[in-house]
């Protein structure tokens, strides 16, 4: 196994640990909690029009959702 | 774990704690860039001098809670000394957001040389952070596979260099 085959390996060891001790309504919790203090940021309310915040916002919501039906989730 | 989801808090902590760390990741995209979903808080810290120990207490601060395997799984102020050690990741639990440290990460040969390149932003309620930076998210995504690298953001952050 290479440097970052192994490196890989022990995140994805660690995640699925924690991830026993945190549930999957907490996680989606802290995921929707994220969402709305970007989307109510200063920054982002200066950057984006209405119309793209709330597009925006619905994409976000739109991935949320996919991963807590077990699909993409950005893990990053 | 009772949860009461504040990232900005774990950021006070830490420099309370004259932590030396760098947040990377997704949060570091999020609060510089796009907005992306991101599951947890990802920090590289520095591993020289008493940095890891500064970081164990500011993690007992914090309420974190890790352990090598399910059974040992417990606050960590309730470890030994220097547990923060012998691996390159611990994904921690905190009352205030799940919490990656890692001790090295693929792309980022040297915390020195990227801490010297990194960048300082404030949060909504004026907290510092210091960020890995561009040059060093970029690297970070060019270091994985090609499979695994976020294209999205690969695009993105060469963007933003070849425009400066």
């Amino acid at each position: 196994m290479g440097d970052f085959e192994a490196f890989q390996k022990q995140v994805e060891l660690e995640e699925a640990k924690r991830n026993r001790f945190l549930s999957d309504l907490q996680r989606r919790q802290w995921a929707d909690e994220l969402l709305q203090q970007m989307v109510h940021s200063e920054e982002y309310q200066r950057k984006c029009t209405p119309e793209a915040r709330r597009a925006e916002e619905a994409i976000l919501n739109r991935v949320v959702d996919e991963y807590f039906k077990g699909d993409s989730f950005d893990r990053g | 774990m009772t949860l009461n989801f504040d990232y900005q808090t774990v950021f006070r902590v830490l420099n309370e704690h004259s932590v030396r760390y760098l947040l990377i990741g997704g949060l570091n995209y999020f609060l510089r860039h796009k907005p992306v979903t991101t599951q947890d808080i990802d920090v590289l810290v520095d591993t020289t001098g008493d940095n890891l120990t500064r970081c164990e207490g500011a993690l007992s601060a914090l309420h974190a809670e890790w352990g090598r395997v399910d059974a040992e799984w417990t606050l960590t102020s309730q470890k030994p000394a220097g547990w923060l050690s012998g691996q390159a990741v611990f994904c921690l639990l905190t009352p205030q957001a799940p919490l990656d440290v890692f001790l090295s990460v693929p792309g980022i040969p040297s915390f020195a040389k990227a801490d010297a390149n990194s960048v300082n932003i404030a949060t909504n309620d004026g907290i510092q952070v210091r960020c890995l930076s561009t040059e060093d998210l970029l690297a970070c995504q060019l270091a994985l596979p090609e499979n695994m690298r976020r294209l999205d953001r690969v695009r993105h952050l060469l963007e933003l260099r070849t425009n400066g």
